[in-house]
């Protein structure tokens, strides 16, 4: 016997297919305000799914990766309000600059590694907030500086990506995400996956491999732009509203870092679990206990991250897999063809 | 007969340290050459000069002809140079075959044939692990043998091979002198360093000698074991006695 895995008919994955099912059908039957929190849970994860494929499987920390949400929300809003440009067709070509952006970006920042690296990446983000929060203009293109970019609404327009309910958003927003989790498995299964965990294991090993360091990076920063600005695309349609304040905030970059560290970096499903766990989390925190004791939600928050970086650094995503395999056996047992197999390798 | 590599007048300082001082010497297409001496010598700054990990501060180093002083460390493997590190540097979070694969990428973008072409080195290496043991849970030699699995999987001409046989015993050391000899038989061309004198005297057909960064003897192994300055050196009046 070679496997000794154990398995049965679901192969350990009903729950997994299960959690698929709730993401899928549930917010159709729930309240607006759950809606929301669903919304967010799915933006969350598709934007640390983004950070993590590149910094998840390159291994440094980008504390900056709001600012490629920001390019993307801001160039496809502005080809809307002042191209009349359809959200659709500019969100690929906010996604091209973005992606171009973060390649000119990554260039001096992959000489550094470590904590320059998250410093260097924490220092853009302030950068670019502050220009564009005291910018009218840049280049001829009116920014508007800290006011931010105002949508206006114009009711259901599919081409304008603008949707009455919050059930189609949250749909776009599911195919955003699959894509996204399609795109990392397929890096992770592909000649690029392999030498980026190789790099972050390893740089002089790989180098001597002939693994061309910066050249595999920036790949991994362009597709990780490329795909973000999607999200942002996605944040100016929902919010109808872009301000720099917020879109370019630190608070958007380490929320969206933690989110992946604490789901499991470099693993295709661990940053969208780990939006599953704290986006909730937080959500109800802040309606719980912000009105009656203001700063709590942070302090329970803050106290989780730590359990989860102290306990399993490596990301929650082992560890609930894991559970949730043990419990399907439980329940379900094995397979019994499995069981005769396993049986015959015993003798 | 023709020469791989053709180092000329080589100089490295660390600031005040000279660690390689006017070294010249090469190695010949086909053979296995035995690198020797005391620790800080030089071996590994001359490796890491070689595989291009930084550049000598003066001198020429020739790869099959070409000046490769100044060239990258990946294009030396694409060139056909490969080199195991003295401290080895599994890539931890994968299985062995998948680090052999790391290696085979370099020449195709499928992943079939590089999983494929990783299981054959993993068969042609003899490695006692489990296929599916993660790479940082394998014990001394199957980590020496990874390393050298991983540089073959570039598909190389020359290998370098620093101290693999470091921390293995008898046994293991004939495994690996019997794995050197089936590499050197494929047409690959070996330099190893190591500080089993046994061993290197016996797999190696010339042997350089270093000693404080400069070249003390090249020869033969017998002409080196004769040689009263290698005696003198390095090899000790005991080996001298024990031949």
């Amino acid at each position: 016997m070679n496997t000794t895995e154990r398995t049965n008919f679901f192969q350990g994955k009903i729950f997994a297919i299960l959690g698929v099912l709730i993401l899928l059908v549930v917010p159709n039957f729930v309240s607006t305000n759950v809606q929301i929190v669903f919304i967010l849970i799915l933006f969350y994860g598709l934007c640390a799914s983004c950070w993590n494929i590149v910094c998840g499987f390159v291994g440094e920390l980008s504390l900056g990766h709001a600012v490629f949400l920001g390019f993307g929300a801001y160039i496809s809003t502005l080809l809307l309000m002042d191209g009349s440009l359809s959200p659709w067709v500019g969100m690929f070509i906010a996604a091209i600059i973005t992606a171009a952006f973060g390649v000119i970006v990554g260039l001096p920042c992959f000489r550094l590694h470590g904590p320059y690296f998250a410093l260097t990446t924490i220092a853009l983000g302030e950068l670019i907030r502050i220009f564009v929060e005291n910018n009218e203009k840049v280049f001829g293109i009116n920014i508007r500086g800290a006011m931010g970019l105002v949508l206006k609404q114009t009711g259901n327009q599919f081409i304008a990506f603008e949707f009455a309910n919050k059930i189609t958003y949250y749909y776009v927003l599911v195919a955003f995400v699959a894509v996204t989790i399609l795109v990392t498995w397929l890096i992770k299964n592909s000649k690029l996956g392999y030498y980026l965990t190789a790099i972050k294991s390893d740089p002089d090993a790989a180098e001597s491999l002939g693994i061309k360091l910066t050249k595999y990076k920036l790949i991994a920063m362009a597709i990780s732009c490329f795909m973000i600005s999607f999200a942002g695309t996605f944040y100016a349609q929902y919010f109808r509203y872009v301000g720099p304040t917020r879109i370019f905030s630190h608070d958007m970059s380490v929320q969206i870092a933690l989110i992946a560290l604490v789901g499991g970096q470099g693993t295709v499903f661990g940053p969208l679990l780990g939006a599953c766990l704290l986006v909730p989390i937080t959500e109800f925190l802040s309606e719980e206990f912000g009105g009656t004791m203001p700063g709590l939600h942070l302090f329970i928050y803050g106290i989780m991250m730590v359990l989860v970086v102290l306990y399993m650094p490596q990301g929650i995503y082992k560890n609930v897999t894991g559970f949730f395999k043990k419990l399907e056996y439980k329940i379900f047992g094995w397979d019994k063809a499995n069981r005769k197999s396993i049986g015959k390798g015993v003798k | 007969m023709e020469e791989i590599i053709r180092l000329e007048n080589v100089t490295k300082k660390f600031g005040g340290l000279t660690a390689v001082d006017n070294f010249s010497g090469a190695v010949e297409t086909g053979s296995i050459v035995g690198l020797i001496g005391p620790n800080g010598a030089g071996k590994t700054t001359l490796f890491n000069m070689m595989s291009c990990t930084y550049p000598p501060t003066s001198g020429k180093i020739f790869y099959k002809g070409m000046d490769v002083t100044k060239a990258r460390t990946d294009s030396m493997a694409i060139r056909g140079l490969a080199r195991t590190f003295q401290v080895t540097k599994p890539f931890g979070d994968m299985t062995v075959v998948e680090n052999f694969m790391v290696g085979a990428f370099l020449h195709t973008r499928d992943r079939a044939v590089a999983r494929k072409q990783a299981e054959e080195i993993y068969e042609y290496i003899g490695m006692g692990c489990g296929e599916c043991k993660a790479a940082n849970e394998t014990t001394t030699v199957d980590r020496k043998k990874l390393e050298i699995g991983r540089a073959l999987a570039t598909k190389p001409e020359l290998l370098l091979l620093d101290e693999v046989m470091a921390g293995c015993n008898p046994q293991e050391k004939l495994e690996l002198v019997e794995t050197c000899r089936k590499i050197q038989k494929s047409g690959v061309t070996l330099l190893v360093i190591e500080h089993d004198i046994k061993t290197i005297m016996s797999l190696c057909e010339k042997i350089i000698i270093l000693h404080r960064g400069a070249k003390l003897v090249e020869g033969t192994p017998s002409e080196v074991a004769n040689d009263p300055r290698a005696i003198s050196a390095y090899l000790g009046e005991d080996y001298h006695a024990g031949c």
